[in-house]
């Protein structure tokens, strides 16, 4: 245990600091949504809830109910896209820190847990070439306008196995994080010597807290459905930095579920939901704001074979298939929405009767957001994306 | 139980190489990722705007002013001789020559000997012009005289033959003039030096070092010329008692040179004056309070008004204009400007305050026809960028910014004549600012 807590600890220093520009579609509102699930929910279509088996997402606390092993389990999230807006195309690429979850259980029955998971991703880069007259002159300009940061949550808790096949489970933590927009301009041509670059930011952090209750029901070990829902008090959103003013936003309340079930020895399906509710209507507070926010729904799928197995371990292939609506968009657009197809293997690295010691699973999604259109982009922002996820879960005695 | 621990323990053998796939996974996953250039669309217009302000001298400075002083004319790494130029400009260079008590020649034998009473039949004093930066018609005539009063080199001027602390003493003639005529002499066109002959009568007296009152000044007497020398010798003919039908030449270097100029600028004067020898420096003080100046920018918007200490500088340059140099006192040579900090105390006077750290540099080499009467006139631009924005963010308790600024050349004390600019000179300020960037 001594030994996977601090590979985990690695893995969370070397994945988090370095976020890149992940979606255009996070400069409107908050960010684009990004689910704190690991690679084999991912991979079942992305809801991260009612799974059968090992499910270390931080979706419903009730999900780890039953885990009679201290572990840790953590996920990254490489990904590229190619933006597509009037007529031009480009790429950005970067990597996300979806989740690291430490479970430690109390007694045979309760589980405690803590996780760091992300929420909402604010980070994009924008580079735009043009000129300025300036004097008589005229100088070219390359500005670069870059926003790094976004909301995670910080919970702690609780799942309780009531019975064989019911548990139920709580969490309560922090929505935290922050977001640095930062705008460079520097000169081209003659004049590049004698005018200095320009550079500025404004800095903000964000503050608020949730709490999760959550269900789990199983049949008869071949069929699991499972429920959350989740309040979010309003955001704090306080300027930090150079001018940046302070605001704050409302959150929907989240309702997860989902079911799974095993069809036959080697085959297990698995579907959820995510609906949200109660925020639609302007983001910010700022008499001057245009971002927007709707009610949105995720749904999900999946399938699971495990055929391939090799003495102790097994290695079961996966399908999937999400499609949400994004909640942020500006006055006078419409919104967005986003899809993927998803492939994906576990590695079942070792275990026992009582369950996984060492799991790593790896998920492969091929995707798209678009919306966005309005009357000076009637083509709105297209944006096919590969996504992949990798999660590692250890646990020991 | 065991049974279950041993098989926790072989599981943990198991996934290190899953591990380091996994850590290798991270490191290419983690690099610092660049901007797109797809995207400009989704953003507010004009997020970044650069634009030009041009400030009136009342909105900005305090006071200018221009003194002169730093680098005296002694010392200088050239002498001039000038006659009416422009008009207006005379100079004479004066050298005191060393005349050996002993030199060395060949006896009849081949071997050196020294001789401690050589008869100087003659000599002649050589000088090198530069020929560059030199103005004036030729030929030109050159006339030396003997310096018939003492005289003290290093502050001897047009009409004081010696200027000391407590001690001031005219020329009889200004100009160091009256003495003997040694010779006159024609400088050609083309040729970069002028000989002129000098007797023994000279010689025999120059060697007399028991007086001050040796020396001779050099003058043109072709008038509308000035010209640069830039080395004086004294080539002497002499025969050896132990050779007397032998000639040898002996070369001597006046130990300090100098010249005289009239008319002088005097040592300050309102509008810029830059460079020169005796050098020109221009101080400025900028105003208090610059920090709160409300810039205009009506290229954002009617309305907009930014207060210069939140706005970013992206340059500021002082806009000199150039105006035609003092009679005689046009530049010899091109030249750049540079802007440094004054450190002003109030322990000493403004015009011997230290100079501070380098500001900037003028883009553009100044040509001297920039400052001939009636020329055509550019104007010329100095950064000041480091220096206004200190003052627009001038926040540290205690530590306030330099407020005064020295105009100078670059390489100050290599060029004869100064460069002439308006009074009340403008700033040009260009700023950047960002106004899309509040989450909205």
């Amino acid at each position: 245990m001594k030994r996977a807590s601090l590979f985990a600890l690695a893995f969370a220093l070397a994945a988090s600091p370095e976020v890149g520009a992940q979606s255009l579609f996070a400069t409107r509102g908050l960010g684009v949504p990004a689910p704190p699930v690991d690679a084999r929910s991912r991979a079942l279509g992305g809801t991260g809830i009612g799974l059968l088996g090992l499910n270390t997402s931080l979706v419903n606390p009730a999900d780890v109910a039953g885990i009679g092993r201290r572990g840790v389990s953590a996920a990254l999230q490489p990904g590229s896209a190619s933006p597509e807006l009037a007529g031009e195309s480009g790429s950005i690429s970067a990597s996300r820190f979806p989740l690291i979850r430490f479970m430690y259980p109390l007694s045979a029955r309760v589980t405690a847990s803590l996780g760091y998971g992300s929420f909402l991703e604010q980070s994009w880069a924008v580079e735009l070439e043009g000129s300025e007259q300036i004097g008589s002159q005229t100088v070219v300009t390359r500005d670069v306008i870059q926003s790094t940061g976004g909301i995670a949550r910080v919970g702690l808790g609780l799942a309780w196995q009531v019975t064989p096949s019911f548990a139920v489970g709580g969490a309560a933590g922090l929505l935290t994080g922050n977001l640095d927009r930062r705008i460079t301009r520097s000169f081209g041509g003659d004049s590049a010597t004698s005018l200095l670059p320009f550079e500025t930011r404004l800095r903000w952090d964000f503050d608020g807290t949730f709490f999760t209750g959550g269900i789990r029901l199983d049949a008869a070990g071949v069929a699991r459905a499972s429920a959350s829902l989740t309040v979010m008090p309003d955001v704090q959103i306080d300027g930090v930095e150079a001018g940046a003013r302070d605001d704050q936003t409302q959150m929907p309340m989240r309702l997860n579920a989902g079911a799974s079930g095993i069809l036959s020895n080697t085959l297990l399906a698995a579907a959820g939901a995510e609906w949200t509710r109660g925020a639609a209507g302007p983001v910010f507070e700022a008499i001057d704001a245009t971002a927007q926010q709707r009610d949105t729904w995720r749904v999900g799928g999946g399938f699971e074979y495990e055929g391939i197995r090799s003495r102790a371990k097994s290695y079961p292939l996966r399908l999937g298939a999400s499609w949400a609506q994004l909640p942020y968009y500006n006055a006078g657009e419409t919104p967005a929405t986003e899809w993927s197809a998803s492939v994906g293997i576990g590695f079942r690295l070792a275990g026992d009767e009582a369950g996984p010691l060492a799991v790593a699973d790896m998920a492969i999604e091929r995707g798209g957001r678009s919306g966005l259109q309005s009357t000076a982009l009637p083509d709105g922002l297209k944006e096919p994306f590969w996504r992949f996820t990798f999660s590692l879960s250890l646990f020991g005695n | 139980m065991n049974h279950g621990k041993r098989k926790a323990t072989v599981a943990f053998a198991a996934w290190p190489g899953a591990a380091l796939a996994m850590l290798g996974l991270l490191g290419t996953a983690c690099g610092r990722e660049t901007p797109t250039d797809v995207g400009g669309p989704l953003l507010p217009g004009d997020a970044v705007r650069t634009f030009e302000v041009i400030l009136d001298a009342s909105s900005y400075l305090a006071i200018d002013s221009a003194f002169s002083g730093f680098d005296e004319i002694f010392g200088a790494s050239f002498n001039m001789v000038a006659q009416a130029y422009q008009g207006a400009l005379d100079a004479h260079t004066l050298a005191r020559f060393a005349i050996p008590s002993i030199i060395s020649a060949p006896d009849s034998a081949g071997t050196t000997r020294n001789d401690s009473t050589p008869r100087f039949i003659g000599g002649r004093i050589v000088i090198l012009l530069d020929t560059l930066r030199s103005n004036g018609p030729a030929p030109a005539l050159f006339r030396a005289y003997r310096v018939q009063e003492s005289w003290h080199p290093a502050t001897a001027t047009w009409t004081n033959r010696v200027d000391t602390t407590g001690v001031r003493l005219p020329w009889s003639t200004p100009g160091a003039l009256g003495g003997a005529v040694i010779d006159t002499a024609t400088w050609a066109a083309g040729v970069d030096s002028i000989s002129i002959r000098v007797d023994s009568a000279t010689i025999a007296a120059w060697a007399d070092t028991t007086t001050t009152a040796r020396g001779a000044v050099i003058e043109a007497v072709t008038g509308g010329i000035r010209v640069r020398t830039v080395d004086l010798v004294l080539r002497l003919e002499a025969r050896p008692r132990f050779r007397p039908d032998t000639v040898v030449t002996v070369t001597s270097r006046p130990g300090d040179p100098t010249f005289v100029i009239n008319p002088g600028l005097g040592t300050q004067r309102s509008a810029p004056l830059i460079g020169g020898r005796p050098s020109w420096r221009a101080y400025l003080r900028f105003r208090e309070g610059l920090d709160t100046l409300s810039i205009p920018c009506p290229q954002v918007s009617a309305s907009c008004v930014v207060r210069l200490g939140r706005a970013t500088l992206t340059t500021a340059t002082l806009m000199l204009q150039p105006a035609a140099s003092p009679a005689g006192y046009l530049p010899q040579d091109t030249f750049r400007l540079g802007t440094r900090a004054l450190l002003v105390s109030p322990r000493a006077p403004l015009e011997r305050s230290p100079l501070g750290e380098a500001i900037g540099v003028s883009e553009k080499l100044l040509q001297p026809s920039l400052f001939l009467p009636g020329a055509s006139r550019e104007g010329v631009e100095v950064p000041v960028t480091s220096f206004v924005r200190a003052l627009a963010t001038d926040t540290v308790p205690n530590q306030p910014a330099p407020r005064w600024l020295a105009v100078l050349p670059l390489i100050e004390g290599l060029n004869f004549g100064v460069a002439a600019f308006e009074e009340l000179p403008r700033l040009r300020l260009v700023i950047t600012i960002a106004n899309q960037l509040q989450l909205r």
